[in-house]
C-alpha cells in the first residue's frame, strides 16, 4: 500500500496536513454522501479531495477526476428526471459514482499522504486504546510482508511447473497450493515480530511518546472550516 | 497461567491475522466489480477467508480479540471509501461472534461455526448504500414506469437483497468448514495450529 | 550479573524445540560468552531465558532461578526486563515492527516513554556511531539484509541495555555485513555491556568473545576460556560444532584435478528490472556442465538476478542458454532449470513427503519416487507432512523435488546460511550426489568452506557483470580469503568508554 512507499521522506515542500483533519474530512464526506438530491452537496464533498491533491501537485489526477465526476453529476441531475430506461440506468449508474467518487479519493489521499507512524502517532494523541493502535500498526506493517511471501511463493510454483493447465487438480488445489505456504510462512514471521517487539518494551502501561512530527497549522484550520461547512448543508437538508 | 486480559502479543496476532483476512477478501473482492459475479460474493468471499479465520481462532483464548478484528477490517473499508457503514457492521458482528466463542469457552467446534457465520456478515455493511440508492429510486420508478413495473422491479430486488445475509451467513458455515479441514490437513501437522 | 541456578525447562507443546537440564550458569558484567553446539542442543532456548521470553512468552515448565542485573526474570516483567536486556534475533526480516527506519530506532525508547528530546539524542548518537547516516528516512523493506540487522542493532543500541542478547545473528549476512556486525558488538563490549552470543561461526567473534560455552542436548558441557579456544585445532573446533576460527587454517588444496568436460553458453544475459540501470550485464559466459559452480560476490552484485534469469523466471528476459541439446530461451530454462531457494518453505505444497516428490514428476510413478526418497535417506519420512520436519529435512525434500523432475540444471540459493558444520557437510554430500548423476549444480553461497568442500568452478559477480570465471584450482588463495574476510575500515566511529 502507499503507505509504505510514501513515507519516510518528509514532504518538506508540499503542505503537511494533520491526519487528525484527514480523518475528520474523510468521516465528513462519508456522511454526507446519504444525501438524495442535494448535487451540490457531493459536488462541494467532491471538492475537497481534488483540491488536496491539486496542492500536492498532483494535477492529472485532480483534473481527471474532477472531469469524470463533473460529468456524472451533471448526467445525474439531467436524467433523473427523465423517463426511460437508459437514462434510468444511467442516473442509477451515476448516482453511485457520485456518491462512491468523493469517499474512494479522500480514502486514497489518507493513505498515500499519511506514513503509517503518523497515523499512529494522530491515534495516540486521539487517545484511541492501544488495544486498535497495536492491531493496527502490525497490520500494516504485515501488507509487504504478505506481499513478499506471495510474490516468491509464485516464483516457486512458476518454477515448479504448477499451474492450471499443467498440474492434475482442480482450481481449489491450486488455491491450496497458492494460499497454504503463504499462512504458515505468515504465522511464523508473526512469532519473530512478536519477539522482537515485546523485547523492546511494546505493551507497556507506560505511556508511549513518538517522534513523528504532527500538528495542526493554518491549512488544517481551513479545511477543517469546509468539511463543517459540508455538515452543515447536510444537517440543513435532512430537516427538510 | 492464562491470563484473561488482553497480552501484547495476543494484539500482534489480530494485526496478523487481519492483514491475512484483508488481504484475501480485497484480493477476491476484484472480482465482485464484474457484474454477474457481484451476487457471489457474499458468497464467495467468506468461504475463502474461512481458512485464515479458523486458524486465528485457534490463537483466541479471550475475549475482545474477534470484536477488535471486525473493528479494524471496518476501519480498512471506511479507508478505502465504502462509507461509515462497514465500521459499524464490523464491531456489530465481530462482537456477536466474540460472544459466541466466547460461551463456547473458545474451544467448542460447533459453535466456532456458527460464529464464523455471523462473523461473515459484516460486509453487508458494503451494501448499504444501495439499499438507500432504492428508496430514490422507487419514488422516480412510480412516476415513470406505473405500479406495475415497479413492483415487479422492487420484488426482484427485494428478495436478491434478502438473500445477501443469508448467503453471507451460508458462505461463513461453508468457509468455516473448509477452514478446519485445512488445519486437520496442514497447519496441526506443520505446528502452528 | 546473569546467575543462573539449577535451571531446568521443557516447552509445552514440544514440537521441534527443545528444553534446557539443570542448567547453572555465572556470567559477570562485562563479560562476552560465545553459546555454541549443534543445532537444537538448547542455547536458542538459554537466550530466551535470559532475555524474558521464557516464560512471558513461550510457556512450559520452569524450574530454577534466574537473575539478571538483580531481577529475577521469572518476576519481572518482559517490559521492565527490555530495559536492561537487549536482543537481535536471527532473521532481519521479521525483526523490525516499523516501516521507517527513523521510527525502528526510536521504537524501543518510544515503548519507554522517554522523553522526545532524550529520543532524537539518542537516536543521533546511534547514527553516529554505527556510521549510518545514510540509512536515516527510509523504508526499511528496502533495505539489504545486512542495512536491516544494522538497523536491528541500532534499534538495540538506543535504549543502551546493559545486557544484549544475540541468537544467530550473522546467519542470513554475507562476509562483509558479518564483519560490521562483530565490529558493532566490539563497541558493545568496550562500551561495558554484557553480550550472550548463541552462534556456529566464530571467526568474526575472534577477538572479541571472553568464554565460550558448549552445550548438547540441553546441558552445558564445556565452559572453556577464549585463550584455550584459540589453541585448538579445526577438529577439535568442529567437535564443539563451531567453523574454524582462521580462514587461513582451511584446507585449499584437497580439489581433485578437473576433467573437461562440456560446457554450457550464456549468450546475452542482460536483464534490467524496470527502464533502469541493467542489473545484470553480462555478453557472454562459458562454465562446464556436470560440476558443482560456486557463485559468489557481494549481495546486490546481480547473482539473485542472474540465478533467476537461468530459471526462466523473469519474462521479459531475452537471454539465451546454449547446451548440447539445443538452444533455450526463457521459457524452456523454466522447465529445464530448478531451484531450491533460500527458504524452502515457500516451494513446498502437498500433505506427504511422498506427494511432494511426484508433484515434480511429469507422470506418477510413485515406485520411482520412493527410490529418490531413499537415495536422500527420506524414505521413513514420506507420509509426513514437509512442513513438520527441520530444516535440514526440507531441503532435501526440495533436492529430492528436484531429481523427480529429471532437470539438467539445479540452482542453490545459499543452501548453508545458518547451518551448523555437520549440517553443511550433509549439504555438501548432497551436492556431490547431484553431480554423480550428471546434473549442472549452481550455488549462490557466502560459505567459504562448502565452496572449498565441493565446488570445481568458481563464477565472481561484481556490479552485475561476471569479475572472474576459473576454476577453484586457478584461484589463488590469498585472493579467495580476501573475498571471504575483507577488512572493512573505519566502519564505526570509536565511542568514548564511559567512566
Amino acid at each position: 500500500m502507499e503507505k509504505v512507499h510514501l513515507q519516510s521522506k518528509s514532504n518538506q515542500n508540499s503542505i503537511n496536513i494533520d491526519p487528525r483533519t484527514k480523518i475528520f474530512i474523510l468521516l465528513i464526506i462519508n456522511i454526507s454522501v446519504f444525501t438524495i438530491n442535494v448535487w451540490y452537496i457531493l459536488a462541494l464533498a467532491a471538492l475537497i479531495p481534488v483540491s488536496l491533491f491539486a496542492i500536492r501537485k498532483n494535477k492529472s489526477l485532480a483534473m481527471s477526476f474532477s472531469l469524470v465526476y463533473t460529468v456524472s453529476l451533471v448526467f445525474y441531475v439531467f436524467f433523473i428526471e427523465a423517463t426511460n430506461v437508459i437514462s434510468i440506468m444511467t442516473a442509477m449508474v451515476t448516482g453511485i459514482v457520485n456518491r462512491m467518487g468523493p469517499g474512494f479519493l479522500m480514502g486514497y489521499y489518507l493513505i498515500s499522504t499519511t506514513t503509517v507512524s503518523e497515523f499512529i502517532a494522530a491515534m495516540e494523541r486521539m487517545r484511541i486504546p492501544k488495544q486498535i493502535i497495536i492491531p493496527f500498526s502490525v497490520m500494516f506493517r504485515f501488507f509487504p510482508t504478505i506481499k513478499e511471501e506471495s510474490s516468491s511463493i509464485k516464483d516457486a510454483m512458476r518454477m515448479r511447473g504448477i499451474s492450471f493447465g499443467k498440474t492434475k487438480g482442480s482450481i481449489i488445489t491450486l488455491m491450496e497450493y497458492r494460499l497454504i505456504p503463504l499462512f504458515i510462512s505468515c504465522v511464523k514471521i508473526g512469532e519473530e515480530l512478536s519477539c522482537s517487539a515485546l523485547t523492546r518494551g511494546l505493551g507497556s502501561p507506560q505511556k508511549r511518546t513518538n517522534i513523528c512530527n504532527i500538528g495542526f497549522s493554518r491549512i488544517d484550520l481551513l479545511y477543517g472550516i469546509l468539511a463543517t461547512f459540508i455538515l452543515v448543508l447536510w444537517f440543513i437538508s435532512k430537516g427538510v | 497461567m492464562k491470563k484473561k486480559k488482553l497480552q501484547t502479543k495476543d494484539l500482534i496476532t489480530v494485526g496478523v491475522f487481519t492483514a491475512i483476512y484483508f488481504v484475501l477478501f480485497f484480493a477476491m473482492g476484484m472480482l465482485g466489480y464484474i457484474p454477474i459475479l457481484f451476487a457471489l460474493i457474499p458468497l464467495v468471499l467468506p468461504i475463502i477467508c474461512g481458512v485464515p479465520f479458523m486458524l486465528f481462532l485457534t490463537k483466541v483464548d479471550k475475549f475482545g480479540m474477534v470484536t477488535i478484528m471486525g473493528s479494524l477490517i471496518g476501519i480498512l473499508m471506511v479507508l478505502t471509501g465504502h462509507t461509515y457503514m462497514p465500521l459499524i457492521f464490523g464491531f456489530v458482528f465481530g462482537l456477536l461472534a466474540d460472544l459466541i466463542f466466547m460461551i463456547g469457552k473458545y474451544r467448542s467446534k460447533k459453535l466456532s461455526i456458527i460464529g464464523y457465520g455471523v462473523f461473515s456478515m459484516w460486509l453487508l455493511g458494503m451494501l448499504v448504500p444501495f439499499w438507500i440508492m432504492k428508496d430514490a429510486f422507487e419514488k422516480i420508478m412510480l412516476d415513470s414506469m406505473g405500479i406495475e413495473y415497479t413492483r415487479t422491479v422492487l420484488e426482484l430486488f427485494d428478495k436478491v437483497a434478502w438473500s445477501f445475509p443469508f448467503l453471507a451467513f451460508l458462505g461463513g458455515i461453508i468457509g468455516a468448514f473448509f477452514g478446519l479441514k485445512m488445519l486437520s490437513k496442514h497447519f496441526m501437522k506443520a505446528g502452528i495450529a | 550479573m546473569i546467575q543462573i541456578k539449577n535451571v531446568f525447562f521443557q516447552y509445552e507443546n514440544g514440537m521441534g524445540k527443545n528444553g534446557v537440564y539443570d542448567i547453572s550458569l555465572s556470567i559477570k558484567k562485562g563479560e562476552v560468552i560465545l553459546l555454541c553446539g549443534e543445532s537444537g542442543c538448547g542455547k536458542t532456548t538459554l537466550t530466551r531465558l535470559i532475555n524474558g521470553l521464557i516464560p512471558h512468552y513461550y510457556s512450559g515448565t520452569y524450574v530454577g532461578e534466574i537473575h539478571v542485573n538483580g531481577q529475577s526474570v521469572r518476576e519481572t516483567s518482559l517490559h521492565e526486563l527490555a530495559k536492561h536486556v537487549g536482543s537481535v534475533f536471527q532473521n532481519p526480516r521479521s525483526q523490525f515492527y516499523c516501516m521507517d527506519t527513523n521510527s525502528e530506532l526510536a521504537f524501543g525508547c518510544e515503548n519507554q516513554g522517554l522523553p522526545l528530546k532524550d529520543i532524537q539524542e539518542r537516536i543521533n548518537t546511534t547514527t553516529s556511531h554505527f556510521n549510518i547516516q545514510s540509512l536515516m528516512n527510509r523504508n526499511i523493506f528496502h533495505l539489504s539484509g545486512g542495512e536491516k540487522q544494522k538497523i536491528a542493532c541500532g534499534s538495540v543500541h538506543t535504549t543502551s541495555p546493559d545486557i544484549i542478547v544475540l541468537d544467530e545473528p550473522s546467519s542470513n549476512l554475507d562476509p562483509k555485513a558479518t564483519q560490521i556486525l562483530g565490529d558493532i558488538i566490539s563497541l558493545w563490549k568496550e562500551e561495558g555491556k554484557t553480550i550472550v552470543i548463541a552462534e556456529h561461526r566464530l571467526h568474526y567473534l575472534r577477538t572479541i568473545v571472553d568464554r565460550l560455552i558448549f552445550m548438547r542436548e540441553g546441558r552445558i558441557e564445556k565452559n572453556i576460556s577464549m585463550d584455550e579456544a584459540r589453541q585448538m585445532t579445526s577438529k577439535q573446533l568442529f567437535t564443539l560444532g563451531l567453523r574454524p576460527l582462521d580462514f587461513n587454517a582451511l584446507d585449499f588444496d584437497s580439489r581433485k584435478h578437473n576433467i573437461p568436460t562440456e560446457e554450457i553458453i550464456l549468450s546475452e544475459f542482460s536483464f534490467s528490472y524496470k527502464r533502469g540501470e541493467k542489473v545484470l550485464d553480462i555478453d557472454a559466459l562459458t562454465f562446464p556442465k556436470n560440476q558443482i559452480i560456486g557463485i559468489i560476490g557481494q549481495n546486490g552484485a546481480g547473482k539473485s538476478t542472474f540465478a533467476r534469469c537461468l530459471c526462466g523466471l523473469n519474462k521479459k528476459f531475452e537471454g539465451l542458454v546454449h547446451t548440447d541439446s539445443g538452444c533455450r530461451s526463457y521459457k524452456q530454462c523454466l522447465e529445464k532449470t530448478y531451484m531450491v531457494m533460500q527458504d524452502v518453505n515457500h516451494q513446498l505444497f502437498t500433505e506427504t513427503v511422498l506427494d511432494e516428490v511426484i508433484l515434480s514428476m511429469n507422470g506418477e510413478n510413485e515406485e520411482k519416487a520412493k527410490r529418490i526418497l531413499e537415495q536422500l535417506n527420506l524414505l521413513d519420512l514420506q507420509e509426513q507432512h514437509p512442513m513438520s520436519l527441520s530444516g535440514g529435512q526440507k531441503q532435501r525434500v526440495a533436492i529430492a523435488g528436484a531429481i523427480a523432475s529429471e532437470r539438467d540444471i539445479i540452482i542453490f540459493d545459499e543452501p548453508t546460511s545458518g547451518l551448523d558444520l555437520r549440517h553443511m557437510i550433509q549439504v555438501a554430500e548432497n551436492l556431490e550426489q547431484l553431480k554423480s548423476m550428471g546434473k549442472t549444480v549452481l550455488i549462490i553461497t557466502h560459505d567459504l568452506e562448502l565452496i572449498l568442500k565441493v565446488c570445481d568452478f568458481i563464477l565472481h559477480f561484481k556490479n552485475g557483470k561476471v569479475n572472474q570465471s576459473l576454476t577453484l584450482n586457478d584461484m589463488k588463495k590469498k585472493h579467495l580469503i580476501k573475498l571471504f574476510q575483507p577488512r572493512v575500515d573505519t566502519i564505526l566511529n570509536k565511542v568514548v568508554i564511559k567512566t
